[in-house]
């Protein structure tokens, strides 16, 4: 399968902040989720990939060309959504629209046209006028309306109600039936990624954690939970965290097999989410 | 597609992949969905059920893999029907075996033939046709 | 590329456009500008606010909304941006030049004693509009609106106030121009022809200079972090 977006080894220092090793790739026509806690780095990345912080190490490479050396001719194929609408906030839709089409040799104006509709967006309002989740709709639609290949978003839903990411992810359903588009998105909300990704890259303190497929995360990690008894010393390193309280314990594990027959009948085994995997296993970074 | 109709629960521990594959795999058995059929394609499977793309596309592969389906690339995915004779036959089998075993125990419990037959009838569903043992 | 830059400048001369600091400087330049005629650097200065004042604009816009990360997001490169950045303020300037050299024309068809601008004048504009700008814009990319602006204010106001008083001090004391090197300079600031190769060479000379300021300015936005 082609890769749509290649990172290698990326690496990016800051003052108070380093971001170091971090790879993943993202194949033809898949979902990728970026997950990760605030501040863990996945602004920084996307930045990165879009070129608007300058690399220290590594390799970032779009349709096979270096981000770096063929920028402008890479974003022709991006769509990209941020947290927030960074467009003169006195101007109309219309007129954001006016200011980037353009630049698109691929813009389509009569998509446009009918995403506007279908997101029901108010194109005279002035856009700081807009709510939240309208001035998602409106980058959403440029960044689908120019024939992109990847679309990039950066916490698309966050401060969204629920509604609101139903809605973005009927967009993105209908986006990948076409098999040529990707789709890159970081959020620290889950729920939505356990349904549509179908690779998880999941960063913590500027460091990888792991990317795979989705399927493979979930199926591996388990949720256990069993009286206070049972953490016993011989448990605990089979745990890749634990909490224990008075009234039980709660442990996220990879080695389900090896824990059930220790811990004895009276635990309860369910599939983790992804939030339980990122709650533990994040924790567990900051010890280690 | 008329015989199509999967559902899927998110909390079971079964993955996703294998309770698609479980219920196309009956529905082609028992004949909802006929020879030559056309199955959804894996994107908009993965949509209507709001699932990823790759767990579709490895439930079809599964499917591929045993024979059950064909898929011919940029058209679609179809059910291919001599499998459905090999499924019935290994079906059998595990039937049988699941038979013999139960004849065992009954055995070993000193149940008699017919109070087995008659156990049989009620799990199966009632169809006694006119003994019906507990009234 | 081209498209791409001139779509930048379209948008840049909008969002100047609608605002009310627009119309509030040009309407000054026009009235003021016949009263100060005979004072070629205030004229100049004039011709150049426009220009001050879309860059002040821009760049507080670019730094209030974000925008540079949006546009540096498009299939667009960082030296487009600072071009379109220059090309705008080189054709603000030249529209203020526009309205005051025909402000000025109108007011000698209609006789009222004010002279039509000279070579001098030109010469001021091009050699003050290439020092401003090309000081100025770099300045801007690398320290932001909050610092440039002053050193943008005073770079524009001391060349005027100077040769203001140069020109003044001529006018105050007539018979000054002999004794007085400063008003000497002064009086033949107001008077003088120049030879006819002076104003090409001069004004290709400003190119180069806002050639180099061009590069510089690419230099620090390209390496600028969003």
């Amino acid at each position: 399968m082609e890769t749509i977006l290649r990172v290698e080894n990326l690496s990016k220092r800051f003052p108070g902040f380093t971001l170091d090793g971090v790879g993943f790739q993202v194949p033809r026509g898949t979902v990728m989720g970026f997950i990760g806690r605030n501040g863990a780095g996945k602004t920084t990345t996307i930045k990165l990939i879009m070129n608007l912080l300058k690399r220290d190490g590594g390799l970032v490479e779009v349709f096979g060309l270096d981000t770096e050396k063929h920028g402008a001719a890479v974003r022709e194929k991006i769509g990209f959504v941020y947290d927030e609408l960074f467009f003169y906030g006195m101007l109309t839709g219309e007129q954001m629209r006016r200011a980037v089409a353009p630049h698109y040799r691929g813009w389509d104006e009569d998509r446009f046209r009918r995403y506007a509709l279908d997101f029901e967006l108010d194109l005279k309002k002035p856009v700081e006028k807009l709510s939240k989740g309208q001035k998602t709709k409106l980058s959403l639609a440029i960044a689908l309306s120019h024939g992109a290949e990847l679309i990039v978003m950066d916490e698309p839903t966050s401060g969204l109600d629920p509604v609101f990411r139903a809605e973005l992810l009927d967009v993105l359903y209908a986006v990948i039936q076409d098999d040529r588009k990707s789709v890159f998105f970081s959020t620290h909300i889950t729920a939505d990624l356990e349904k549509i990704a179908d690779y998880i890259t999941f960063i913590d303190g500027g460091r990888m954690v792991f990317s795979e497929s989705k399927d493979a995360v979930m199926d591996r990690y388990r949720i256990v939970r069993g009286p206070a008894g049972a953490m016993t010393s011989e448990v605990r390193p089979l745990c890749v965290g634990t909490r224990s309280t008075a009234s039980g314990f709660e442990a996220l594990t990879e080695r389900v097999e090896e824990m059930a027959p220790i811990v004895g009948p009276r635990a309860v085994v369910e599939r983790a989410t992804l939030d339980d995997i990122m709650v533990y296993t994040a924790g567990r970074q900051a010890d280690a | 597609m008329s015989g199509f109709s999967v559902v899927i629960s998110q909390t079971s521990q079964k993955p996703i992949y294998r309770q698609i594959e479980e219920q196309v795999v009956s529905l082609i058995v028992s004949g909802e969905l006929g020879e030559g059929m056309e199955l959804p394609s894996i994107r908009s499977l993965a949509r209507d059920l709001r699932i990823s793309v790759i767990t579709t596309k490895r439930a079809y592969d599964d499917l591929e893999a045993e024979g059950f389906v064909t898929t011919v690339v940029g058209k679609g995915t179809y059910v291919s029907v001599k499998n459905k004779e090999l499924f019935r036959e290994r079906k059998l089998r595990s039937i049988e075996d699941k038979l013999e075993e139960a004849a065992e125990e009954a055995k070993e419990i000193g149940m008699d033939l017919p109070d087995l037959q008659a156990a049989l009838a009620i799990l199966y569903g009632g169809k006694t046709d006119g003994n019906d043992p507990e009234g | 590329m081209r498209n791409s830059i001139s779509a930048l400048v379209a948008k840049d001369f909008f969002c100047f456009l609608r605002e009310p600091r627009m119309l509030v400087s040009t309407l000054i330049m026009v009235l003021l500008c016949p009263l100060l005629s005979s004072n070629p650097f205030f004229v100049v200065m004039f011709c150049v606010f426009p220009s001050y004042t879309m860059t002040t604009l821009l760049f507080s816009y670019e730094e209030k909304y974000g925008t540079d990360r949006f546009f540096a997001s498009l299939p667009v490169s960082r030296t487009a941006m600072v071009a379109a950045r220059y090309g705008g303020v080189f054709l603000a300037a030249l529209a203020g030049l526009a309205i005051a050299c025909g402000s000025d024309l109108a007011l000698v068809a209609l006789g009222s004693g004010a002279k039509p601008f000279g070579d001098l004048f030109f010469l001021s504009f091009t050699a003050f509009f290439t020092v401003n700008v090309s000081l100025i814009i770099p300045l801007y990319y690398k320290v932001g609106i909050a610092k440039a602006r002053i050193a943008s204010l005073v770079l524009m106001m001391i060349p005027a106030m100077a040769g203001g008083a140069m020109v003044g001090m001529d006018k105050m004391l007539p018979g000054a121009a002999e004794s007085n090197a400063l008003a000497s300079a002064g009086a033949l600031f107001s008077t003088l022809r120049l030879p006819g190769f002076v104003l090409p060479l001069v004004m290709t000379a400003c190119l180069a200079v806002l050639a180099a300021s061009l590069l510089v300015s690419a230099r620090i936005f390209e390496a600028k972090e969003l």
